[in-house]
C-alpha cells in the first residue's frame, strides 16, 4: 500500500503549508490594510485568505493520520492573537467611554480563555 | 518529492509575489498611476455619475448626463501632484462642456477647464490653434497669435473663453470723486468685485455683522489684485471669538480696505469669508464698482424687522437665482417681466436683454449666478472685461470680430470625442480622503438635451517626481 501512503504524506504537508502560508498572510495582509486603509482592500478582500486557511485546515486535518501536541506553542500563539486582537479593540473603540478599558481585557484574554475552554 | 516542494513554492510564492504587486500600487514607483474606467463598472477609485436625478443609468457602457451639473468623486489611495482626467463623450447639443475640480467649499467653488466647446468648434471663422490657445477671426486679418498680439484690435471687439485679452481698459473721461457711495445691501459671504482707481485712494469701508450659524471660526479678509493678478493691499478682522453655532449674531462691525498710490487701472476685491458673515454696508469713494461670478443678497434676520431686499443693475443676458429659505420666496421684477421665485432650492432663470436692465429684489435671501457684471446703482455700473464667450453667445449677433480662447478641442476615437484635462491636486478640496469633480452643462435642461458618458480615465502623477509627459496636453 506505499503506493497510496505516499500521495497521501504530500497531499498533507501541502495542506499543511497551505494553511501556515495562509494564517500568515490573512495576518499580514489584515494589519497591513489597517494601517494603510485600502491597501489590500481596494483590489480584493482580505478574507479570502481565511477561506483558503479554513480549505487548507480542513484538507491537512482530514489527511493527517498522527499528530503532536505543542501546548506552549498554542498559548504563545493565543497571547499573541490576544495582544493583537485588543490592540484593534483599544483603537477601534474610542467613542466607548469607560467601557474601553473593559472591552479591550476581554479581547487581550479571550484567545487564552479559549484555549483554555477547549483543553478542558 | 520534488513535485512537492514545487508546488510548497508556489503556494508560498503567491502571497509575497501578491504583495509585491499591492506594494507597487501603492509606491507607484513609475511615477505614475493609470486608472481606466467606463461608466456603470464599478472601481475603486472612480465612483459613478450623481446625482440620479440629473443622470440616466449607464447602458452598454454609456451613461447619459441630462441635467447641470453632474459629478463624480475619485478616490486617489496615496498623494499625488497632478491629475490628468480623460473624458470619452458625445455631444451633439451642450454648446460648452466643462469640467470642473472642487476647490473650496462655504461657498462651494470649482476650477472650470474646458472639455468641448461646439461654440469654437462648430464656427466657420478662420481658426488659428498655437499652444494651447485658439483665435478666431470673423474675416481673417492675422496670419499668427503673435501678430493679433502685436496689434491687438478694439477690446470690445474680442470675445474670450478661458484667458485673458491683456489690453489694459481705461476710462478716458474718468474723473475722481472724494463723495462717500453706500451700497446698503445685506450681501452674504463670499463676494468679489471690480474697480477703476484714477488718481485716488482706493478706500472702501465694509460693516458687516457674524450671525454665528454654523460651526467655526468666521475671519474677514479683503484682498486687492492688480491688473497683473498680484496682491497690493489686504486688511483683516478675526473671528468674534463664538465658532459655535448657536446664532447670536454680533453687533455691527467694521473693516477698513485702503490702498495708496495704486496706478490707473481695474483693481479686484475680494471679500473672503464664510456664509455666517453679512456684510450690511459698503462705503466707498469709488464710483465704479460692479460684482462679477455670484452675489448672494442675504436675509435681514436679527438686522431689519422687515427685509429691504436690493436693486441690482446688469448687462448679463441672464441670471440665476435661487433661495433656500421659505422666506425667500417672491417675485423678481425688471421693467419689462417678472420671475416668480416659487420653492426653495430650485434655480431659477431670469432671461434679460443686451441693454443695462434693472432688477428689483424685493426681500433678499437670493444667491445671483451670472457671466456678467453686477452693480448696486446705475453710475456705478461699468464692465472692464472683455466679453465673455459663454453657452448662450451668439457669435454672428454678437458685434465681436474675434474669439481668444485657451482650448485644445478634444480628438476623435471612432464615435468617441476624447478631452484631458490636467489640475493639480493641491488645488483641489479633499474631503475622506476624496476628490469631487463636476461636469458643467449649461443650457442642458433647456435644450432638452444629453451628454454621453462612456469613459473616464485617469492619470495621476507622484509628487517627488518629475511630471512625465506620456500623456500630452
Amino acid at each position: 500500500m506505499i503506493w497510496k501512503l505516499k500521495p497521501f504524506q504530500a497531499l498533507t504537508t501541502l495542506c499543511e503549508t497551505g494553511f501556515v502560508v495562509s494564517v500568515t498572510s490573512y495576518v499580514i495582509f489584515w494589519t497591513t490594510d489597517m494601517l494603510v486603509p485600502g491597501f489590500v482592500s481596494r483590489y480584493f478582500s482580505v478574507h479570502l485568505f481565511l477561506a483558503g486557511a479554513i480549505l487548507f485546515g480542513l484538507c491537512w486535518s482530514i489527511t493527517l493520520k498522527e499528530y503532536v501536541e505543542h501546548p506552549w506553542l498554542h498559548l504563545v500563539v493565543a497571547i499573541l492573537l490576544g495582544i493583537l486582537g485588543s490592540v484593534i479593540v483599544w483603537k477601534s473603540s474610542e467613542d466607548m467611554g469607560g467601557y474601553r478599558l473593559l472591552i479591550t481585557t476581554i479581547a487581550l484574554l479571550a484567545p487564552s480563555l479559549i484555549l483554555k475552554l477547549i483543553r478542558d | 518529492m520534488m513535485l512537492t516542494r514545487l508546488l510548497q513554492l508556489l503556494i508560498i510564492a503567491f502571497p509575497i509575489l501578491l504583495f509585491g504587486w499591492l506594494a507597487t500600487q501603492w509606491l507607484v514607483p513609475s511615477g505614475v498611476f493609470f486608472v481606466s474606467h467606463t461608466v456603470g463598472e464599478e472601481s475603486p477609485f472612480i465612483d459613478g455619475l450623481q446625482p440620479g436625478t440629473r443622470v440616466l443609468s449607464s447602458e452598454d457602457g454609456v451613461q447619459a448626463i441630462v441635467g447641470d451639473p453632474a459629478f463624480f468623486f475619485v478616490h486617489p489611495h496615496r498623494d499625488f501632484e497632478r491629475i490628468v482626467l480623460e473624458v470619452w463623450f458625445q455631444n451633439d447639443m451642450v454648446p460648452i462642456v466643462e469640467l470642473g475640480a472642487l476647490t473650496r467649499i462655504n461657498p462651494e467653488s470649482y476650477t472650470l477647464l474646458p472639455v468641448h466647446n461646439r461654440l469654437i468648434d462648430g464656427s466657420s471663422w478662420n481658426r488659428i490653434d498655437e499652444d494651447g490657445i485658439v483665435l478666431l477671426q470673423r474675416e481673417k486679418k492675422h496670419e499668427s497669435l503673435t501678430a493679433f498680439f502685436a496689434d491687438p484690435p478694439a477690446r470690445d471687439t474680442v470675445a474670450t473663453y478661458r484667458t485673458t485679452f491683456d489690453v489694459p481698459y481705461r476710462l478716458p473721461d474718468y474723473q475722481s470723486s472724494n463723495r462717500i457711495q453706500t451700497i446698503a445691501v445685506s450681501l452674504r459671504g463670499h463676494h468679489e468685485f471690480k474697480t477703476y482707481i484714477k488718481n485716488e485712494i482706493l478706500s472702501f469701508t465694509f460693516s458687516y455683522m457674524d450671525m454665528n450659524r454654523d460651526d467655526g471660526a468666521d475671519v474677514v479678509r479683503a484682498t486687492v489684485f492688480n491688473e497683473a493678478g498680484q496682491p497690493v493691499a489686504e486688511a483683516r478682522s478675526e473671528d468674534d471669538s463664538n465658532t459655535m453655532d448657536d446664532s447670536v449674531a454680533t453687533g455691527m462691525k467694521t473693516l477698513k480696505l485702503n490702498a495708496f498710490g495704486l496706478p490707473e487701472g481695474v483693481y479686484k476685491v475680494v471679500m473672503d469669508t464664510t456664509r455666517d458673515v453679512f456684510f450690511r454696508s459698503i462705503e466707498t469713494t469709488q464710483q465704479k464698482m460692479v460684482f462679477s461670478g455670484s452675489v448672494f443678497v442675504g436675509d435681514e434676520i436679527g438686522y431689519h424687522a422687515t427685509a429691504e431686499g436690493a436693486t441690482i443693475w446688469t448687462e448679463s443676458n441672464r441670471l440665476r437665482l435661487q433661495t433656500r429659505h421659505a422666506q425667500g420666496v417672491q417675485s423678481i421684477s425688471t421693467d419689462s417681466t417678472t420671475l416668480e421665485i416659487l420653492e426653495p432650492y430650485v434655480w431659477y432663470v431670469l432671461p434679460l436683454g443686451q441693454d443695462l436692465e434693472r432688477i428689483e429684489i424685493p426681500t433678499g435671501d437670493v444667491e445671483i449666478v451670472t457671466d456678467g457684471k453686477i452693480a448696486f446703482s446705475e453710475s456705478q455700473y461699468f464692465n472692464p472685461d472683455p466679453v465673455t464667450l459663454t453657452p448662450f453667445t451668439n457669435l454672428e449677433d454678437s458685434g465681436i470680430d474675434y474669439v481668444l480662447a485657451q482650448y485644445k478641442s478634444p480628438r476623435t476615437e471612432g464615435d468617441w470625442l476624447v478631452a484631458q484635462v490636467a489640475f493639480d491636486t493641491d488645488e483641489i478640496y479633499t474631503e475622506d480622503e476624496a476628490w469631487k469633480f463636476s461636469f458643467s452643462t449649461p443650457g442642458i435642461e433647456q435644450m432638452d438635451a444629453a451628454l454621453l458618458i462612456h469613459a473616464i480615465n485617469a492619470w495621476m502623477y507622484r509628487e517627488d517626481l518629475p511630471v512625465v509627459s506620456e500623456v500630452e496636453l
